[in-house]
């Protein structure tokens, strides 16, 4: 969806989806060109614990438990009331209360346009670079089988 | 639902403090403990209670509890809701029958329901007098009961190990009764 | 079995835990080993412990790694042991893993696969020798990406079983509204689902796996199998969190997904057709992937009306023995003291001797006088 570049940033699992898949040093880069955050109350985490990952039996039917992984989240509620959740695999506790803040703040049409350009709109950048990077490399392996004539027919 | 959230325990070690201190007063029936977690619960529940449930359910239990308290309990610690019958944990305002709660089976005893009793206080009602394990002898207090939920709490004797537990919970205390206590109105 | 606890040792076990230490360490005049670059450098170490712990987190199956100086079953243990005490928070959706971005994706039955083939990083094509200088390698193929990645082709690529299951010539695979089982809230119970089945097989012992997939194929069950698609890459993690009420992606995650096709004669109610043999691993395993493939496929003999005779037929079998953590667990409990059931053995068997020795009449023998 990210190399896509009709994707709507402005929509909040978009939004939730790049932030997740950032990590914290980058995100609190780009925090440096945006305007601040809102102070805010943790309502719930920041905490780590784990999500069973599902999957479908031949791909597409029934499902099954597949295993484990670790997972941060945290919720917040920022002094303007708005309410914001932050998850994301791995166990980094400053990533998910950044998700959280940042999620909150983009609900606030104030905060929303300037935050979208500094924060969400480059991490998806930076996404979609290093997916075509590897999009690159998958390519080059790209092969075409073919089958030489038999001898005796 | 979101307007209503209200935060829950800062960090871990308040959860372990919370399990310590029901430990202890499971150990100890009859005994009051006082838990001291900051903590700003939905006003239904008393802190006693909130801490109860923060502190011992998750994902895999049901919970039966007040409208107002439900999405924050299941915010917080991911637990179910059900009808008090299938219920692992029951919080009730008074004296309720607890002869349709869940007692377990003879296989999963521990299956047993949890009743959490949130009352205004610990030490107020008729006087009882308490044995069993956990208590040297025999003691008398006075607990918010009635006369019928004693008659009740006789009978379940009559399916151990099955039965339930009840945490009497009151502002900040909270007052274990597991259901190897044994109970006379006197 | 009886257990009486034993006391002592103390100084010994400390003293045996710092030189397991010194060792672990090793030759100070070379660099430690950090966690970040096992991660980095041995991945399929790191995917094989996270599949083995069922816990996809590179970073702990690294350290884990570390700690167990490489030991992948120990490390694995180690992995089990940390995540029971972090919380289940959320069950995921089902991963979409047609949505797959593929690095890899081969098919053993179709030459011309739609969307075609990618290797991916692989030496399955080439002879594999013994390189000295492995860091040579890299410096002389440098990264060779194709210059100009064609971004018409998707790099989401339906899986070549679909293109079967289009023609009916595959049996389907029908989503269920039932909730799948968790081997890890409850113990394993026989006769085992399917779901069940293949969450002991996502998390079994690789090397188990693979030699009851190889003995399907030397005669052990007959499944004749294919690799329908064999396919490697990034999916989008997505959870449903109750208080967002709507999906959210948390992450990606790198799985390996083998879709093994075997023969089945059909029956009266069913026509000829493929069925299927499902294998799925964290990270990239082609090795676990498809031996589940081929393990599950084989447990599947009687849901199809096959005789089940070989060992890999056997559901109650493989589950029971394929947790490497559960077998390690219990083969090398052997090795803590036992003297105590030990030395009733040995008053029970000098009781037989004795009676046996009585029966016959005969003076009791020499080896009863040798302090045994």
């Amino acid at each position: 969806m990210l190399l896509d570049p009709a994707t709507d940033l402005r929509a909040r699992p978009t939004w939730l989806g790049i932030l997740a898949r950032a990590d914290a040093d980058r995100i609190a880069h780009c925090l440096t060109d945006a305007p601040a955050l809102p102070d805010f109350t943790r309502l719930r985490g920041p905490e780590t614990g784990m999500a069973m990952i599902r999957a479908r039996m031949g791909g597409s039917g029934a499902a099954f438990n597949v295993g484990e992984i670790t997972i941060a989240r945290c919720t917040i509620r920022d002094v303007t009331g708005r309410i914001g959740h932050g998850y994301a695999t791995g166990r980094d506790l400053v990533h998910a209360e950044l998700v959280a803040r940042i999620d909150a703040a983009l609900q606030n049409p104030v905060l929303q346009d300037r935050l979208i350009d500094a924060v969400v709109a480059p991490l998806a950048a930076e996404i979609a670079a290093r997916r075509a990077a590897i999009e690159a490399q998958a390519q080059a392996t790209e092969v075409k089988f073919f089958t030489l004539a038999s001898m005796r027919s | 639902m979101s307007d209503e959230l209200s935060p829950g325990f800062n960090d871990i070690h308040a959860s372990q403090r919370c399990f310590r201190a029901i430990l202890d007063a499971m150990s100890h029936p009859g005994r009051t403990r006082t838990l001291d977690e900051a903590l700003d619960p939905p006003p239904s529940l008393s802190v006693a209670a909130a801490c109860c449930l923060l502190a011992l359910t998750d994902a895999t239990v049901l919970v039966a509890l007040p409208d107002d308290a439900a999405n924050w309990l299941v915010f917080h610690t991911g637990a179910g809701l059900a009808p008090p019958s299938r219920a692992d944990f029951i919080v009730a305002r008074a004296p309720i029958a607890i002869t349709n709660f869940s007692g377990g089976t003879d296989e999963e005893p521990e299956r047993g329901a949890t009743l959490l009793l949130d009352v205004p206080a610990l030490d107020t009602g008729i006087r009882v007098r308490l044995s069993g394990p956990g208590i040297a002898g025999s003691i008398t207090i006075s607990l918010p009961l009635t006369t019928d939920f004693i008659r009740q709490w006789r009978d379940q004797h009559d399916r151990a190990p099955c039965g339930i537990d009840v945490i009497l919970c009151a502002g900040r205390s909270l007052l274990a009764m597991p259901r190897s206590v044994m109970m006379e109105a006197i | 079995m009886a257990y009486v606890a034993v006391k002592g040792g103390e100084a010994a076990i400390a003293a045996a835990h710092a030189w397991l230490a010194r060792v672990r360490r090793g030759d100070t005049r070379l660099s430690a080993i950090a966690a970040a670059q096992i991660v980095a450098q041995l991945g399929r170490a790191v995917d094989r412990v996270m599949a083995e712990g069922a816990l996809y987190d590179p970073q702990l199956a690294a350290m884990a790694i570390l700690q167990a100086q490489g030991d992948l079953i120990e490390a694995a243990f180690l992995v089990r042991a940390y995540r029971t005490t972090l919380p289940r928070l959320i069950d995921s959706d089902p991963v979409d893993t047609a949505a797959m971005r593929t690095q890899r994706r081969i098919s053993a039955i179709f030459k011309d696969l739609p969307g075609g083939q990618r290797l991916g990083p692989t030496t399955d094509y080439t002879h594999r020798l013994l390189e000295f200088d492995i860091s040579a390698v890299a410096a002389i193929k440098p990264d060779a990406p194709k210059a100009d990645p064609d971004p018409a082709i998707a790099a989401t690529l339906p899986r070549a079983t679909d293109l079967l299951g289009a023609e009916s010539l595959i049996e389907g695979e029908v989503p269920s509204l039932n909730e799948p089982i968790d081997l890890t809230m409850s113990p394993l119970a026989f006769p085992a689902s399917r779901d069940e089945r293949l969450q002991a097989l996502a998390r079994g012992d690789e090397g188990f796996l693979l030699a009851l997939g190889y003995s399907t194929q030397r005669g052990y069950g007959h499944t004749h199998p294919f690799v329908g698609e064999l396919r490697m890459g990034a999916v989008g993690l997505r959870i449903t969190p109750p208080e967002l009420g709507f999906a959210i992606d948390i992450g990606d995650i790198i799985l390996t997904e083998c879709q093994m096709v075997n023969q089945f004669a059909g029956s009266k109610t069913t026509p000829p057709q493929f069925t299927r043999g499902y294998g799925l691993s964290f990270g990239h395993a082609d090795r676990r992937a498809m031996s589940m493939a081929l393990v599950d496929r084989a447990m599947r003999a009687e849901e199809l009306g096959e005789d089940v005779s070989a060992p890999a037929q056997n559901v109650e079998f493989v589950l029971s023995h394929c947790d490497n953590i559960e077998a390690t667990g219990f083969v090398e409990h052997l090795k803590l003291p036992h003297h105590v059931d030990f030395q009733s053995e040995l008053e029970t068997i000098r009781a037989m001797r004795r009676e046996a020795q009585a029966t016959k009449g005969a003076a009791p023998d020499e080896a009863d006088n040798a302090g045994l």
